[in-house]
């Protein structure tokens, strides 16, 4: 009766055979098509594409940026030593002016390559009861609930909300979720934190830090009578304790990159750390004997040192209850794995029903605790888009994070609808190793890769997609992020000048230009603009099955149909998926980055040689 | 007898030990595992947890000291949450097996009083009327039921919150769970129960002038049950297991969801946890259903 478990596995073995077969035909039918392309095609493309190639890096690098050395490669792959060089310089940059230029480089030579298509900019939507106000969502997606007020309900002091399924880490160090992150900001807290207009604000910091003339030293005063939840003190020691806890790599903290990276031999790299060394090998964080400054030292200055701070692996843990547990040093996060533990922010977790329901109560040891106006939050725990919209229209629920896909359309002009933007990019990306590139030369592979990118409908994807207005991209960086010295990156200044407007390119479909860059790279079409059946194209996009994402695959699909390009889309498992998107296992797979602090590096240094989220491949 | 329950043992023990093994190797075999994740790990971090559960073992070995542990009771931690297997796999169970339970109870009831019925006023409308009914039951898919459910008692009632955390009911999942088998056991019963009234046994005993009510309940319905057994016993198991359409549905932590999730998320510890919970749960029940016969029918061998 019940074979779940056996069937599935069963399935997903054959799921991973099918993968396997799908990935083979890709490769044949890439392999075919260069090398139709290198025969059929090669004389009369050679003078040509010559021509139309200088034309089209021409125009990629009216960008202020120089990005011919990337083309200087011998194969098809882009030359990507200068690209870690600058990611190396961008970080060890002292001239603020000079490390946003330097960022605009290197993003010129990232969107000059064609590798990362962007389709939109993130945002978030939620419904949230109209009685229901004062709570407010950061563009990293974090929500605040400690400020809401809520009226015209017998109980006022009770907000039932629904962010997601259960959470895998409660401990601020672990979670690498958003709704994990939103958790942690409701019950524990940092040196600063987050206003609802999206400043940041001392929260246990007394003030601002005092920072060294070179950027590097940072001096926070903590506030007087600061306690835990269970009303023990909370000190600057606390907090040398956490953050070294977190950047040991013991503690298996996904975040702990944000304040360190080990070498090979497990030594903290003080050229990719942001946090200098200490004698004893963790970081340099120290806290004075009476526990009332701590004191930290960095590698470089960092332009977003204070976005970091009001982060969850930044926020303190207490030490007695994190080693309290019998297996700490394995199980590092298994002190939070029930309720009850103690925690420093507005609320702590009083009951867990696992896969149902947390509740927490408001903690009256908070700092702030005065102007905490809601004294308890219901978490329903469910992923179900239907259950939680069935829970929110039967009155169960004041607040959702989800809804069905379906439902946008109808729900949108509804006043309990919102959206907030994000700082992140939905993008496609290419895997720059892939077969489609076979003979070509590095500047060919790129303009097949702008073609690909000038073919796609991007409003049409918003419009009936992604439904909620989302900002069509026409940039890496998403708008809004900083530039690391008070202004915005996204948009032309006196020291930089986008190809086109604030971007790189028109989001309008241009069949013409695409069809100019494929004839470039050797295609040829015929007269009304579709490929030849001598130079044929088939390309592989990879998504996960996700509805959305699958949706967007098959409008591209359809794009590009329209100049004869085939695409077939293969649909894998979460699991299945990112494994072969991270070993390059596709030509086309959907991408998507939502920051962790707001400064373009944290996008682009993904995109370094060595990085792991280097899905694209290059330099690889 | 007893000879036939250590035969029976022994095979159970073979048995896990081939699911075991099987099961191990192919999770390890699946693409993807438990530390990938949108924005990728650092290698530090890798490195700590692949030693620390000892992923960077050959399988072989890393199967030797799974087995190794697992007669020792440990079947270790989830390497998605950190959470103890056996602790997450009791509370689950728990919650799926209260639901579960009176769900069987329900359907077993239900099914045989209202199979009986149909069998007894057959062609007549308590058996059309029942007949209908029970294969709307069996032909509805329990998403479909769950959500009609919800729609009609939830959202345009209002009688039932979908979900609450004080007061979290439990009544229509239960519903949702018990329609099915409640059905199945009804057709089951009519079926075998027309069978068993026009045997000659029951003939002679009408003769005899034995009452309607003797006939019904000591002659035919204790005959009539046995294929009813037969089902009950794996129904009940796949039950009180849980259902993951209806634990999603009804925002209920019950085992049903983890026997997939856990293979979503490549937590090979709660693949293998599960797998045991569930195999060995299904070997057990077997077994008492066997015994349940000879109970019911001595003329039925074991062995």
């Amino acid at each position: 009766m019940k074979k779940v478990t056996a069937v599935v596995l069963v399935s997903a073995m054959a799921a991973s055979l099918l993968a396997g077969c799908g990935d083979s035909t890709s490769t044949g039918a890439g392999t075919e098509a260069t090398s139709a392309a290198a025969t059929s095609a090669a004389a009369e493309a050679t003078s040509a594409a010559a021509e139309a190639t200088s034309e089209a890096a021409a125009a990629a690098t009216t960008a202020a940026g120089d990005t011919a050395e990337i083309f200087q490669s011998d194969s098809a792959k882009p030359n990507w030593a200068p690209y870690d060089a600058l990611i190396s310089a961008i970080k060890s940059d002292t001239d603020l002016t000079d490390r946003e230029a330097k960022m605009h480089e290197a993003e010129d030579m990232l969107m000059a390559t064609g590798a990362v298509v962007p389709i939109y900019y993130y945002n978030d939507l939620y419904m949230e009861k109209t009685n229901v106000t004062g709570d407010y969502a950061t563009v990293f997606g974090t929500k605040y609930f400690m400020y809401t007020t809520k009226t015209g309900s017998s109980d006022d002091k009770k907000l039932s909300l629904c962010l997601a399924s259960e959470p895998d880490h409660l401990d601020p160090a672990l979670n690498s979720s958003v709704d994990g992150a939103c958790l942690a900001a409701n019950s524990f807290v940092g040196l600063y934190t987050f206003d609802k207009d999206g400043k940041i604000q001392p929260a246990l910091a007394d003030g601002d830090p005092q920072v060294s003339d070179d950027g590097l030293t940072y001096t926070v005063t903590l506030k007087d009578g600061l306690k835990w939840s269970d009303g023990s003190a909370l000190t600057a020691k606390d907090f040398e304790y956490s953050w070294k806890r977190a950047a040991d790599p013991n503690t298996a903290s996904d975040y702990a990159y944000l304040m360190v990276t080990y070498d090979d031999n497990g030594k903290l790299d003080p050229a990719a750390s942001l946090f200098a060394a200490a004698d004893d090998g963790s970081i340099d964080v120290k806290a004075s004997d009476d526990g009332k400054t701590l004191t930290w030292k960095l590698n470089t200055p960092c332009p977003y040192m204070m976005s970091l701070l009001a982060f969850p692996v930044f926020m303190p843990v207490p030490q007695a209850s994190v080693e309290a547990a019998s297996d700490w040093q394995t199980n590092p996060g298994a002190w939070t794995s029930e309720a009850g533990f103690v925690s420093n922010g507005a609320y702590t977790l009083k009951e867990w029903k696992h896969n149902e329901s947390m509740v927490y109560v408001k903690n009256p040891n908070y700092y702030d605790a005065a102007n905490v106006t809601m004294d308890e939050l219901d978490f329903m725990l469910s992923a179900d888009d239907t259950a939680i919209l069935a829970a929110y229209n039967a009155g169960n629920l004041d607040y959702a994070d989800t809804v069905p896909n379906d439902e946008i359309a109808s729900l949108k002009t509804q006043p309990d609808f919102h959206v907030v933007p994000n700082l992140g990019t939905y993008y496609v990306g290419f895997n720059v190793n892939s077969s489609l590139f076979d003979g070509k030369t590095a500047e060919q592979a790129a303009d097949m890769r702008l073609a690909f990118s000038y073919l796609i409908d991007r409003q049409t994807i918003v419009d009936n997609i992604g439904q909620t207005n989302q900002e069509v991209a026409t940039s890496f960086i998403p708008s809004k992020m900083s530039d690391g010295h008070g202004g915005e990156f996204k948009v032309s200044d006196t020291d930089y000048t986008y190809a086109v407007g604030n971007g790189y390119y028109d989001p309008a479909v241009n069949v013409d230009k695409a069809v100019e860059l494929l004839k470039a790279a050797g295609y040829t079409f015929d007269d009304s603009n579709m490929l030849s059946a001598d130079t044929p194209l088939t390309i592989n996009y990879l998504t996960n099955d996700g509805s959305g994402h699958v949706a967007i695959a098959q409008e591209i699909q359809q794009d590009l149909a329209q100049v004869g390009i085939q695409m077939t889309i293969q649909q894998e498992d979460w699991q299945t998926f990112l494994n072969d998107r991270k070993q390059g296992n596709f030509d086309v797979a959907r991408e998507g980055w939502l920051a962790d602090y707001d400064d373009p590096i944290n996008m682009l240094e993904m995109f370094a040689s060595n990085s792991g989220n280097n899905d694209m491949q290059l330099g690889k | 007898m007893l000879k036939y329950v250590l035969k029976r043992i022994f095979y159970a023990i073979l048995t896990m030990f081939l699911i075991c093994f099987i099961t191990f190797f192919a999770m390890n075999a699946i693409p993807g595992g438990p530390f990938n994740g949108e924005k990728a790990k650092s290698k530090a971090v890798m490195k700590v947890l692949n030693e620390r559960y000892s992923l960077d073992k050959p399988v072989l070995v890393q199967f030797g000291n799974y087995m190794k542990n697992l007669l020792h009771g440990d079947l270790g931690v989830s390497l998605k949450n950190g959470r103890d297997v056996s602790q997450t796999i009791a509370e689950s169970f728990a919650v799926s097996a209260k639901i579960g339970l009176i769900a069987v109870v329900i359907a077993i009831i239900f099914g045989i009083i209202l199979g009986s019925i149909a069998a007894l006023n057959r062609n007549k409308w308590p058996d059309r009327v029942i007949v209908f009914f029970a294969t709307l039951a069996t032909a509805m898919p329990s998403f479909v039921l769950a959500t009609l459910l919800l729609l009609v008692f939830c959202i345009q009632l209002k009688w039932i919150p979908v979900w609450s955390s004080t007061s979290h009911s439990y009544i229509l999942p239960v519903i949702s769970l018990s329609l099915y088998p409640m059905a199945y056991i009804t057709r089951l019963t009519k079926t075998s129960m027309l069978d068993v009234l026009g045997q000659d046994y029951i003939r002679t005993a009408r003769a005899k002038g034995v009452s309607q009510r003797k006939v019904i309940f000591v002659h035919a319905l204790r005959n009539a049950l046995i294929p009813v057994i037969t089902y009950i016993g794996p129904m009940t198991a796949g039950v009180l297991t849980g259902s993951l359409v209806v634990e999603k549905i009804f925002t209920i932590g019950g085992l049903g969801s983890k026997f997939v999730d856990c293979i979503t998320n490549r937590d090979y510890t709660m693949i293998m946890g599960t797998t045991i919970f569930l195999a060995s749960f299904i070997v057990v029940v077997n077994l008492l259903s066997d015994l349940v016969y000879k109970v019911i029918d001595p003329r039925i061998k074991l062995s």
